[in-house]
């Protein structure tokens, strides 16, 4: 009576040796994101209009956006710095601008072990997904 | 000190426990290997995710609210959504196409849970062959959430208003895939557990609960229809587009582990029957009311109160919001049933095993980023 529902078991397990694993090689192979993917900013120093409603509306508080004025009296971009290590990747900073200045990229693969590297510049995030950007982050 | 004081042992089980998922610690009260009592400690993962409410506007909020059980967020969102969209009074507006996309997701994920809860708990009680057949199909279902939303655990998907995009062709061909296969998948979990002699023996006639006490403890979801009560949120209280549809509440009289089991293997197939309909009954059209398409704009919800309610695969999932005319909340109490469940354990596993406790806990479904908020 017991063997018998070990029997069931084992048949379905057994079934299973001649198939393909559905486990992914990730490291070795790469995961094709799908289009919506949300990841690292990428930012377009010059589609932006210094509306700050990305850092107002960012729930962990994690961006900045540094505006001066230049000589003639006109306000300029100075710096836009998103702390990665505090964003919660929602996506509502790119939902919310007017210009798309900020945009999300699928580029997910810059773990470190240094905390102080997770505070993008304006520089770093303007590079983002391009190749010596890989070198910096 | 007397003979019967020194047979009393006081043991630690948690939070580091691997049967305490998450973070839970209970305090267990011993004579021998008999449970005397139980004193659950929680609070090891307390954000103040109800405080956190009252310095938010409501659409910043929508992606903390992914935050309480991690397992289920879309329908955490959902919840959210709903109950703000009952405080506003314009639950009827919500586009249709939205309530329909809603519903996919918030029975997908039901399943997604629900195949989380079987693997770990099987693997608890000593059944680890299931593990890899549920992750297996979880998988599938996150592969779906991602190409919707663009993430794969915290999705931000379900908003105030309708959903943030609409879903994709290939979504919807993934979807119909899903539905097809998923019964055949599910019978194999159902060879490996279902009639096993060893899993009927170590849930049957464990931690019975009756009909009343399952009431006065507050249990509700899952938990609740193993006790023999026809209860669910979504047949007695309907909401969004769930009348138009067409599915069963499984329910079970025993009220033991296995009769909890029983109801959610059933659940998953219903759910399965909701997609279907799903499929077949989505219209075309918007999926955002026009009033919440820029996230900027702020909510200003009269000054009032309201408390929205959904069911969520581990139960009752409410949000008590009182509105004072701003643009954020006055107050938000987050009614959880990890919680009250997180409470029913001392009860439910009084006079059993050390090992029967593993069992209890797997089968209330208790998640920590829930119960502790």
């Amino acid at each position: 009576m017991f063997f018998n529902d070990l029997r069931k078991g084992f048949a379905l397990t057994f079934k299973y040796l001649f198939k393909k694993p559905v486990t992914e090689n990730y490291p070795y192979e790469k995961i094709e994101m799908p289009e919506r993917a949300r990841w690292l900013h990428r930012f377009y120093p010059d589609k932006c209009i210094m509306c700050k409603l990305c850092e107002n509306i960012c729930p962990p508080k994690c961006i900045a956006v540094g505006i001066g004025k230049n000589p003639e009296g006109k306000r300029e971009l100075r710096g836009y710095d998103i702390k990665i290590d505090r964003c919660i990747f929602c996506g509502l900073c790119v939902e919310v601008c007017p210009t798309k200045a900020i945009t999300m990229t699928d580029v997910h693969e810059f773990a470190d072990s240094n905390r102080n590297k997770f505070h993008f510049n304006m520089e770093q995030l303007s590079h983002t997904g391009e190749e010596e950007q890989k070198k910096v982050g | 000190m007397s003979s019967s004081d020194i047979r009393t042992v006081e043991l630690n089980m948690g939070p580091q426990h691997p049967s305490t998922h998450g973070v839970l610690r209970l305090i267990l009260r011993i004579n021998g290997e008999k449970i005397e009592n139980i004193f659950p400690r929680v609070g090891y993962l307390h954000r103040g995710i109800e405080k956190l409410a009252e310095n938010m506007t409501y659409q910043q909020f929508t992606p903390v609210t992914d935050r309480l059980d991690y397992v289920y967020s879309m329908n955490n969102n959902f919840a959210y959504a709903s109950s703000v969209e009952k405080l506003l009074g314009v639950t009827d507006q919500v586009p249709e196409r939205a309530q329909y996309i809603r519903v996919i997701v918030a029975e997908l994920d039901r399943i997604a849970n629900h195949l989380v809860w079987l693997a770990t708990h099987a693997l608890d009680i000593g059944a680890m062959t299931p593990y890899f057949y549920c992750m297996r199909e979880r998988e599938l279902i996150l592969d779906m959430f991602e190409e919707i939303s663009g993430a794969r655990l915290l999705y931000n998907y379900v908003r105030i208003g309708g959903v943030a995009k609409d879903i994709t062709p290939r979504f919807t061909d993934m979807l119909k895939e899903f539905v097809k296969i998923f019964p055949k998948r599910w019978k194999e979990y159902d060879t490996l557990l279902t009639k096993n002699r060893i899993w009927m023996k170590r849930t049957k006639d464990v931690a019975v609960i009756s009909t009343e006490d399952a009431i006065n403890w507050g249990l509700s979801g899952p938990s609740l229809r193993g006790s023999n009560m026809e209860w669910d949120l979504r047949k007695k209280k309907p909401y969004s587009v769930y009348p138009e549809l067409e599915f069963d509440i499984p329910y079970y009289s025993e009220g033991d582990v296995y009769a909890r089991y029983l109801v959610r293997m059933e659940e998953m197939l219903q759910s399965n029957r909701i997609l279907e309909q799903c499929i077949e009954k989505i219209p075309d059209g918007p999926t955002m009311m026009d009033d919440f398409k820029k996230v900027s704009k702020p909510i200003k919800p009269p000054a009032g109160e309201a408390y929205g309610y959904n069911e969520v695969p581990g139960g009752e999932l409410g949000f008590y919001i009182v509105s004072e005319g701003k643009n954020k909340p006055h107050r938000m109490k987050i009614r959880a049933p990890s919680f009250v469940h997180a409470y029913a354990i001392p009860f439910a596993s009084k006079g059993y095993l050390i090992s029967d406790v593993v069992a209890v806990i797997g089968s209330f479904d208790v998640v920590f980023g829930e119960c502790d908020r």
